[in-house]
């Protein structure tokens, strides 16, 4: 990637250095209670997994109903996590490619307080048994006025400094990431509004709420991460992007189709027939921009004739990467109307469709950006290398065979529900060997991120620092105290 | 850079520009839902016409089958009924619980006095079978032997 700042190299090192100062506690912050949300939510998930195979499990206490976990699990995972990490690198991201410090870090922190307050009060609501039902939007009504305020609080300088940006040239990743800091805003207004302000028929509100999901995937999870692998490509192998001409159709093929994906759901609901195929149809194509930005990535990383760079950036872009092209066959193969989407409609495969998207794609490209802009924020390198060649194993064996088991169990899942003359019993104890391969999934990725939770926190706060500060002051005072107690020991 | 393009001016009506853009949706869609309030017409509606009318018919014809007055100049009478009457404890062997006391009693009952079964009932015997042509039913009983 060129840079559009006509500096000489040693003040553009200056600029980079004050941005990564003035953005350091805001985006560290996003980052680290981003990755503690993460192991809330994959410690709900573990619990939610294992009800499925063995129902007696915590079966006394009510908040923790299957109802209830799994709804909370998914929603932290979201809200968490997902806001929380992609608020860190959209607004580093944006900082660095406009080539402007952030004005406004105070603010942008007492936001992100804010909205991690949101989360919290959303998440027991939910286990309280307060939620509303519908899926991705569980969190009370009073959730959702705080973390649009909080979320425009925390990207509106990100628009500001992309608008005094230096130079005129734009970068791809930009357009991505203006795309999604946009589209959220609309999806969020639009969903609660006619949820929860003026709610209409219960159909549509399904409708509505499905729809929702979608472009929750399409419109902000996955612009983003293809915002930061669209930077990250070129920053690591020191390479541009070979056709800005397919970049720029990829971003806008997404920017047309997406907002018509969702309805599919609702195949055979009573609402306007062409709603659904219309929403098969566009998630099916939406395996078009997919493609075209994971096949422009991949080029621009394997054109360059050096060796690959051997590190965590790489390995989780280019993981993130296969993770799209995955998606975006599994798009076309679970939606065609006729054949597939009957079958996986209402089954476990949503949830895996759901976890390769938002952990598989979007989450891959996180954990790349947060280890490329860790070490330049906190002005130190990582300090334990086999931690995060943990993370990376644990992190896509576990993502594979959650993804894995959930789609094939989920299509078993899917044909056993539509044999009608057995009974239901069957169709759960078909789902019972899938839902102990998430679990035991699951706990290896808890294993995996607590360690990356702990690492992250090791690095923001600095113990080592701390502690060399303390000692430093301990010193001094006992050198005070000497001089005190021994005024003419210091005289020759 | 543009030096004139950084300043206050421009980063404040940035700031403007893109709240504005947030909530321009939110705009949108409350001017469409203000002028798109018309009834709506489509068949389910108009089939709903007719099923609301035959559900008035139908509840207009229970009222007056069972007028409200009637019930009430009915509750005195069967109150007083109700009230005179007393509850008799049901006796049915069938509901005892097994093992209870009550049905320990009744199974000693018949040792220590006189039998109080019923007499067997004589079983009629089974009126002959009509004579039909063709291929006879299917029954458990032995086939017929030619003689």
């Amino acid at each position: 990637m060129s840079s559009a700042s006509s500096a000489t190299p040693t003040s553009d090192a200056a600029i980079r250095a004050g941005i990564d100062r003035s953005l350091r506690h805001p985006v560290m912050f996003f980052l680290t209670s981003g990755a503690a949300w993460l192991a809330v939510s994959i410690l709900l998930a573990i619990t939610a997994s294992i009800k499925v195979h063995c129902p007696t499990f915590l079966d006394g206490c009510g908040f923790v109903d299957f109802g209830r976990v799994f709804p909370a699990h998914i929603n932290t995972l979201i809200y968490g996590w997902g806001f929380q990490s992609g608020f860190g690198v959209l607004i580093w991201l944006m900082a660095r490619m406009s080539r402007q410090e952030c004005r406004s870090a105070g603010t942008i922190l007492a936001a992100g307080h804010v909205w991690n307050l949101g989360v919290l009060l959303g998440t027991l609501g939910i286990l309280c048994g307060e939620g509303s039902g519908m899926p991705w939007m569980e969190f009370p009504r009073f959730a959702w006025p705080v973390l649009l305020l909080s979320y425009i609080a925390i990207v509106v300088w990100s628009f500001i400094q992309f608008r005094v940006r230096a130079g005129e040239r734009t970068f791809v990743a930009q357009w991505y990431l203006l795309g999604a800091m946009m589209w959220f805003p609309w999806l969020s207004i639009t969903a609660n509004t006619l949820l929860f302000c003026v709610p209409g028929h219960p159909v549509m509100a399904a409708g509505i709420n499905a729809w929702f999901k979608s472009g929750l995937v399409f419109l902000f999870f996955v612009p983003s991460a293809l915002g930061a692998a669209y930077y990250l490509a070129p920053k690591l192998t020191g390479r541009p992007i070979p056709s800005h001409t397919l970049a720029r159709l990829g971003f806008w093929s997404l920017a047309v189709v997406a907002p018509w994906a969702g309805m599919q759901k609702l195949a055979g609901a009573p609402l306007p027939v062409f709603l659904p195929y219309v929403g098969a149809a566009a998630t099916a194509l939406l395996a078009v921009p997919l493609l075209i930005a994971a096949l422009n990535l991949l080029r621009t990383i394997f054109s360059s004739e050096e060796k690959l760079p051997k590190c965590a950036p790489m390995s989780f872009t280019l993981a993130g990467l296969v993770s799209m092209l995955v998606l975006a066959a599994t798009a076309v193969l679970f939606n065609l109307p006729g054949s597939s989407l009957w079958k996986v409609q209402f089954s476990l495969s949503g949830y895996g469709f759901d976890m390769l998207a938002v952990y598989g794609v979007f989450g891959f490209m996180m954990f790349a950006a947060v280890y490329f802009m860790v070490p330049r924020l906190t002005n130190c390198e990582w300090r334990y290398p086999r931690l995060i060649n943990m993370h990376f194993f644990f992190s896509v064996y576990g993502i594979g065979a959650i993804v894995v088991g959930a789609m094939i169990g989920g299509y078993v899942h899917g044909s056993a529900a539509e044999a009608w003359l057995q009974p239901w019993e069957y169709v759960v104890d078909t789902l019972r060997p899938f839902a102990a391969v998430s679990t035991f999934a699951w706990c290896v990725i808890l294993f995996a991120n607590v360690f990356f939770f702990l690492h992250l926190a090791l690095m923001w706060l600095r113990p080592d620092r701390l502690l060399a500060a303390c000692k430093a002051k301990t010193e001094d005072r006992v050198a005070q105290s000497q001089q005190t107690e021994d005024p003419q020991s210091t005289t020759p | 850079m543009d030096p004139t393009r950084d300043n206050p001016i421009i980063r404040f009506n940035t700031f403007w520009w893109a709240l504005w853009a947030f909530f321009a949706f939110a705009i949108v869609l409350a001017a469409i839902m203000i002028f798109n309030r018309a009834a709506p017409t489509n068949l389910e509606d108009a089939v709903a016409v007719a099923r609301y009318q035959t559900q008035q018919t139908v509840a207009e014809a229970q009222a007056k089958a069972l007028p409200a007055a009637d019930i009430e100049a009915a509750i005195p009478e069967v109150a007083a009924k109700l009230a005179a009457s007393k509850p008799v404890a049901v006796e049915r062997p069938d509901q005892v619980v097994p093992e209870s006391p009550t049905s320990k009693a009744l199974i000693a009952e018949p040792a220590l006095g006189p039998t109080t079964e019923p007499a067997p009932v004589p079983v009629p015997a089974p009126a002959p079978a009509p004579a039909t042509e063709g291929t006879p039913a299917e029954t458990d009983a032995p086939a017929p032997v030619n003689s």
